[in-house]
Order: structure tokens, then sequence, then C-alpha cells
């Protein structure tokens, strides 16, 4: 609940519970010097009588960058996970070394707080492979947390105020709670109505919008104030704290007709007041024709839709990345003509050449796959002109039971056999793990043709979760990291001879990677230290910068 | 007849999941609690309604606290043992619904409960996975299940998959504890309602845990 009053406020929920986390974050770091980051996530227990539990965990790392997902150690030793992470279910028994615990009521303002960012498991309680990453808090420089919001929308129906008033009727306790009504955007001044067409019918410009800005900055409303800030990183750090504040206070509604298509977690604003960044769901075929009429997807530069019902509009023509694209999707842009400034393309399911060919997709630098089988791709007319291709496989899931199952390596080097022949010197594929939740996390690892081989541990890896992770944390009242950029892949940490002995994990690249190089000559044998010093062979790759360990 | 319920798709807004699981082709649907409300939401086909189901709200209470039914739901669980209710429930006047035979924790969670509800009378809808869970908890034996099988008043059965410890609702396979005897049932009229998640489930895999049955429809 808020504490402002009786109704339900989604966003203050939230908040309520990071700034929790962040100040059991520094008392946890305060006395386990060895622990750098701590990451909060978030497990729905579903119960055929809908008792719909959500359970909140955290679970501690000893770097900075967490990986994911954390496997459990034995449960009665009490020294966490073999590779030195460890939660509540594993880790030490005194309650300044064990991690913290989230605050919010599992069956009650858990459930709201969180449910649109917890996948369809069926049934997540106590399983740490399971749960939906939320937020990072990291052990900051100056002593203080760093906070990264990391959540990702997998239920966007969600994603509102009214999830509460929909329960049961009554309320909690028998204390009936009301929603705060979402704020929806106010009709255009006189004055506003041929600024805003002018910016719809050039979404790639600047100009109008600035007009736009400026008319907005001369009557002091925050619509120009957020402008303002928007367009490029704000010189100080109070103003991008502002930035953000008021795309939380305004952002839903500064949806305006797009708000039923957009789940506001998952938006961003920049350029002014404008949507940028979303996540795209239609809950119905009618739903889905009713937004083909709204202009103001022409504000857009980046979509991913959430689900199967999906299709392109005449109005986004600003459309620079566009993912979680199904066949029929892409069929779509063909049918109604657009030709938007595409240079990412997400594909969730493979599509023809020949449909390739007839989509306007010949600007296109950048593709993400997300499947479970990426041979179907292979014959994509398009791998010569990459500069970076991502395979991200989807969580296995088992056919007999639906539910996850292990993680193998030997997918993705498949991928780099397939794929590696067909891209040109300099271009890169990635091959990581899709969470549950469709994000993109875990051991990624990156091979340039005639470059190198990076291997790497990171939740989550696409700037536009950073940015948005940053503006929505920021906008919750917690602190920027120091550090703007987080996404760029680190290189593994590598305990030296000298260093000091803290846990650091077994990080090394998997036995079936090294064979994997080994075999096509691109390792020499290890030395005495156990790193690569170098490396060379048919792709020219060099291990030493890598710091690989084997 | 052979159902589906809207719990294979818990969490989805209403008439999503019914539309979804309707594609399927089942004679019709249990609308179970736990779907977000779809205003103006009206089922594609035939329905049962089950426990606190409502059109307007993801559940409803089931029991008040003197013992009653709160709800006109074709089959309900019975109260927690931990609810004043459990006590109370069956000494109540007027007709019951139906009971679901449950696990530990809850009233008609134990074989020597279920007697009793035997014994009674009780119209009983049977989920064969909850039977699973107190046959591993070492509460029913295998003589009450066995009686319980050829009951006379089983008006649903109830069928998903589990660990034995916990009511995971996973899809079938063909091993699945008492897959068999709920084909039997289908096979002699009983209704039968698939209960397991379908959530993680692709197209196929979702027709192939109807399929299951395919053989048992008249």
């Amino acid at each position: 609940m808020s504490d402002q009053d009786d109704q339900f406020d989604l966003a203050a929920v939230r908040a309520l519970a990071l700034e929790r986390f962040k100040a059991d974050a520094a008392g946890y770091f305060a006395a386990n010097p060895d622990m750098h980051s701590l990451v909060f996530a978030v497990s729905q227990y579903f119960s055929d009588e809908a008792y719909d539990a959500v359970h909140e965990s955290v679970i501690a790392f000893p770097s900075r960058d967490p990986w994911w997902p954390h496997v459990c150690g034995d449960d009665d030793d009490g020294v966490g996970a073999s590779d030195g992470s460890s939660c509540r279910n594993c880790g030490p028994y005194e309650a300044t070394h064990r991690p913290p615990h989230g605050h919010l009521e599992s069956n009650s303002d858990a459930v709201y707080a969180w449910s649109a960012f917890c996948s369809e498991h069926g049934g997540g309680e106590g399983e740490p492979e399971l749960q939906d990453p939320v937020a990072i808090a990291r052990r900051g420089a100056d002593g203080g947390v760093e906070l990264e919001w990391v959540a990702r929308v997998v239920r966007p129906w969600l994603d509102t105020n009214e999830v509460v008033s929909r329960r049961d009727g009554r309320g909690w306790g028998g204390v009936p709670v009301k929603a705060r009504p979402e704020p929806t955007r106010a009709p255009w001044a006189e004055a506003e109505q041929p600024l805003f067409e002018a910016v719809l019918a050039a979404p790639l410009d600047d100009g109008p919008r600035r007009v736009l800005v400026d008319h907005w900055l001369e009557r002091a409303d925050e619509r120009g104030e957020f402008g303002a800030l928007s367009f490029g990183s704000p010189a100080t750090e109070a103003l991008r704290a502002r930035r953000d504040v008021l795309a939380a206070r305004h952002g839903r509604a500064w949806l305006g007709p797009l708000q039923p298509f957009i789940s506001v977690a998952s938006a961003q604003f920049a350029r002014g007041p404008f949507v940028s960044r979303a996540v795209v769901s239609f809950r119905s075929d009618a739903e889905q024709a009713e937004a083909a009429a709204v202009a103001d997807w022409a504000l857009l530069d980046a979509i991913h839709f959430f689900d199967a019902r999906q299709s392109f509009n005449t109005h986004m023509r600003g459309l620079r990345e566009v993912t979680g694209v199904f066949a029929h999707g892409l069929a779509s842009l063909v049918e109604c003509g657009l030709r938007p400034p595409l240079h990412a393309v997400g594909l969730v399911e493979p599509v023809t050449r020949g449909d390739w060919l007839a989509a306007p997709l010949g600007a296109v630098r950048r593709l993400l796959i997300d499947c479970e089988e990426p041979r179907r791709f292979q014959e994509l007319p398009v791998f010569s002109t990459l500069e970076q291709l991502e395979v991200w496989f989807t969580t296995p899931t088992d056919e007999a039971t639906g539910f996850v199952q292990p993680w193998s390596d030997e997918r993705g080097l498949m991928a780099f056999d397939l794929f590696l022949p067909l891209m040109r010197p300099g271009a890169s594929v990635s091959v990581g793990y899709a969470l549950p939740n469709g994000a993109h996390a875990g051991v990624v690892t990156t091979v340039t043709v005639g470059g190198g081989v990076r291997v790497e541990r990171r939740m989550f890896t696409s700037e536009r979760a950073v940015k948005n992770a940053q503006s929505r944390l920021a906008a919750l009242g917690a602190p920027r990291p120091a550090s703007v950029e987080q996404s760029p892949p680190q290189p593994l940490p590598l305990p030296g001879p000298a260093a000091p002995a803290p846990p650091v994990p077994a990080v090394g690249v998997s036995s079936a990677l090294r064979r994997w190089l080994e075999k096509r000559g691109w390792a020499k044998p290890r030395n005495d230290s156990g790193t690569r010093t170098e490396c060379a062979g048919a792709a020219g790759c060099h291990f030493s910068k890598a710091r690989i360990r084997l | 007849m052979f159902f589906l319920a809207l719990s294979c798709l818990q969490g989805r807004p209403m008439a999503d999941a019914a539309a979804e699981l309707w594609a399927l082709g089942p004679d019709g649907l249990q609308l179970t609690p736990g779907n977000q409300p779809t205003p103006g939401f009206s089922p594609p086909g035939p329905t049962r309604t089950h426990h606190g189901f409502a059109v307007t709200h993801w559940r409803q209470d089931v029991w008040g606290e003197e013992g009653g039914c709160l709800v006109a739901s074709d089959s309900v669980h019975p109260p927690l043992v931990t609810e004043s209710a459990a006590g109370r429930f069956l000494e109540v006047d007027g007709p019951l619904p139906i009971l679901e035979t449950m696990y530990p924790r809850y009233a008609l969670g134990t074989g020597a409960e279920l007697e009793h509800a035997m014994n009674r009378g009780l119209r009983l809808a049977v989920d064969v996975s909850h039977l699973f869970l107190q046959l591993e908890a070492g509460v029913l034996t295998k003589q009450t299940w066995a009686r319980l099988q050829d009951y006379a008043h089983i008006a649903e059965v109830h069928v998903s998959r589990n660990n034995g410890r916990t009511d995971a609702h996973q899809p079938l396979t063909a091993d699945t504890f008492g897959l068999e005897w709920a084909r039997e049932q289908l096979r002699a009229g009983t209704p039968v309602v698939v209960e397991s998640y379908f959530h993680r489930l692709g197209a196929d895999a979702r027709r192939a845990q109807c399929a299951l049955f395919d053989r048992d429809r008249p």
C-alpha cells in the first residue's frame, strides 16, 4: 500500500522493497568484505486454489558482476555453492554472514509488486533456478551501495495498479484495497497539436521534438524539463536523477494512446517525453487491430514483441530495432509496406530466405536469434553482411514435464561451427542462454572472426536493459551506479598467483569449450600459471587479453 | 467428458487462457480460480466450475468460519486443517458440493478421512496427483486407494503429475500415477479434468497432453 493514502500504488510498493533491499545490502557488505554483489530475485508459486505467493530471495556473490543461475550448495554444510555464491538456503547460518531476506508479505504486497516479473514456471517456491532477477546491489567504491534494476516484464497485464482490485473482491484481511487510478495523457492543447503532429511526421528528426520541448519549457511544463534532459546524457548526477524521477512520475501518462499495448515497467523515454523503447503486447486480436490506428507508434525506436500476437503497422516509421519477431510478424512488415530504418532484428523463429529478402532488412547489421535449434536459421541470406550475431538459446525444457532442464554448452559450440564460416572478418558471434523470463544472461562466449575469443559471465547484456534499469532505479530513488556503462563485457576475474585468496568462483571455461578450441588448434597447452598466454589458429584467436582460466 | 482446467494457463488473462485451451479441442473447460479477469468474459463452450472461481476476480473465499460453503461451484477443495471450517464443514445443514481428495494439511488429506467420506457416501472429485502425494507421505494405504477406485460416488477425476513431494501440476507422462485409472473413468462417463501447467509447453506438446485421452473419449 502507498504510505500516502489508502490507494494501492505499484511503484510505491516496489520502491519500498528496493529501499529495504539496499539497506540490507549495506549491512551485509559491511559484515562480509569478501562478497561484492547481491541479487534480489523473485519466484511465484501457484497452487490450484490460486494462492500465488511471490517469494523474495537474495543471493550473494563474491564478484561485482554476479552470474546466473545460482545453484545451491549442500543445504547442510552452510558454506554456500562451490562457486562462492550463497543464498539463505545454502549459506552460512550466522545472521551477519547469511544473505538477507525480502520484506514484502509473500501473499499480498509481494504478489502485486513482482508478479509481472515472475516467469510462468507453475511453481518456483524454493527452487533457485526458477527465480527471476529483479535488482542487483553492488558494493560501491565509496562504501555505499549501487543498485541496478534488471527486472524483465514477462506478464505485462499485471503491471498495473488495477491488479490489486481484481484479487478476491474484499481486499486483504477484510480491508478493501483500491487501486490508484492510472494517469492518462491530457488532450493536446491547441498550440501543441500541430507541434506533436510534426514530431510524428519526422520521427528520426530531433528538430520538431526540440520545438515542442521548448514550447513546454516556456510554460514551465515538466514535459519540457524532462525533454531538455533527454537529448543525450545530462551533465550531472543530480540532473540525471531528476530526469528519471520525471519519467517515473509521468511515464504512464506519456504513453498516451499506447498505454494499453505497452507495459510501463518496460518503457524508456528519450528525445523528449516520448516513449522510445518498450515491450509491446496485444491482449486480443481486436486490440491488435485497434493499435494499428494509433499514430504514436512513430515515436518508438525499438520494440520487443511480447508474444506471437504481433504485427507492424504503417506508423512505425522510426523503428531501428525490433526483437521477438515471428515469421508472421515479419510478413506483416512486408504486407504493410513499412520501410523502417532497421539495423537490429531479433528473431524467435526461422523465416524463409525469400521472406527475409522480401522484407526491408538490407540495413540490418545485428541479428539476434532466440532459439532451441540454430540450424534452422542457417539459410538466412544475411550473415555475410552482419557485424554482430547473437545466438541465445532459450532455456531448455523437458518435453515430457515442461520443466527447466540443465543447460549444456554443446549447442553453443555447434552454433559457432554453423555461423563463424558465414561471417566476414571482424564480425562477431556471441552465444548465451536466455533465462526463463527471456532475459539474455549467464555465460556468454563471443568469437570474433579473425579476432579473439572472449568468455564472460554477465547478468544482462542488452544496452536497453541496462539503460532501462538505471532510469527505473534512479526514478525509484536509488543512486545511480558510479559507472554509467555497466553492460560492456568484463573479462573473467583471474586469481593471480600472488594475490590474496578471496573466494573467487571457479569461472574457467567449460571443458566442452576447451575441447572445441583445442580441436581447432586455437589453444596452446596451458602454462605454469594456468592461463593461456597466446592462441592462434584458423580464426587467429588470441587469448592473452581474455585472461581465460582453463 | 474430457475437460481442461483454466489453471492449465493459470495467471494468464481469463479470456486468452480459455481461448487457447478451447482450441485444443476438449469437450469443456473447468473454470478454476487464478486467472486475470477479462471484462465481459464468456466461456467458449461447456464448463464446470471449481473452488473459488469468479468471473470478476482471481478468486473468492470458499469456506465460511462456521463451515458453510460460500460458493456455488461444482467442486471445491475441503478447508485447510488449520481453518476453523475444517472441523465443521461436514456437519452443516444442506447439500455439500463435490469434495476433492486432498493431501496432508487439508481435510480429506489422509486415507482415514477418505474412508470416513466414503462411509458417508459423499460425492468426491478424485485428484490422482493428490493421492500420489498421500501415498508418498505414507498416509494412504493401497487398500483405501483400491476402495476409492471402485467408489460409487466419484463425480469428477482430476489429473496432473508431481514428484510425490509438492503439488507441482507437471504435464502428464504415460507413467503418471493414476492416469490409466483416470482413462477408465473417462470411458465410463465420469468427467475427467487435466490440470497440468501448459505454460512452457509448445503447441505440439499441449496437443500431446490431450491426445493421451483420445481413445477414451466417447
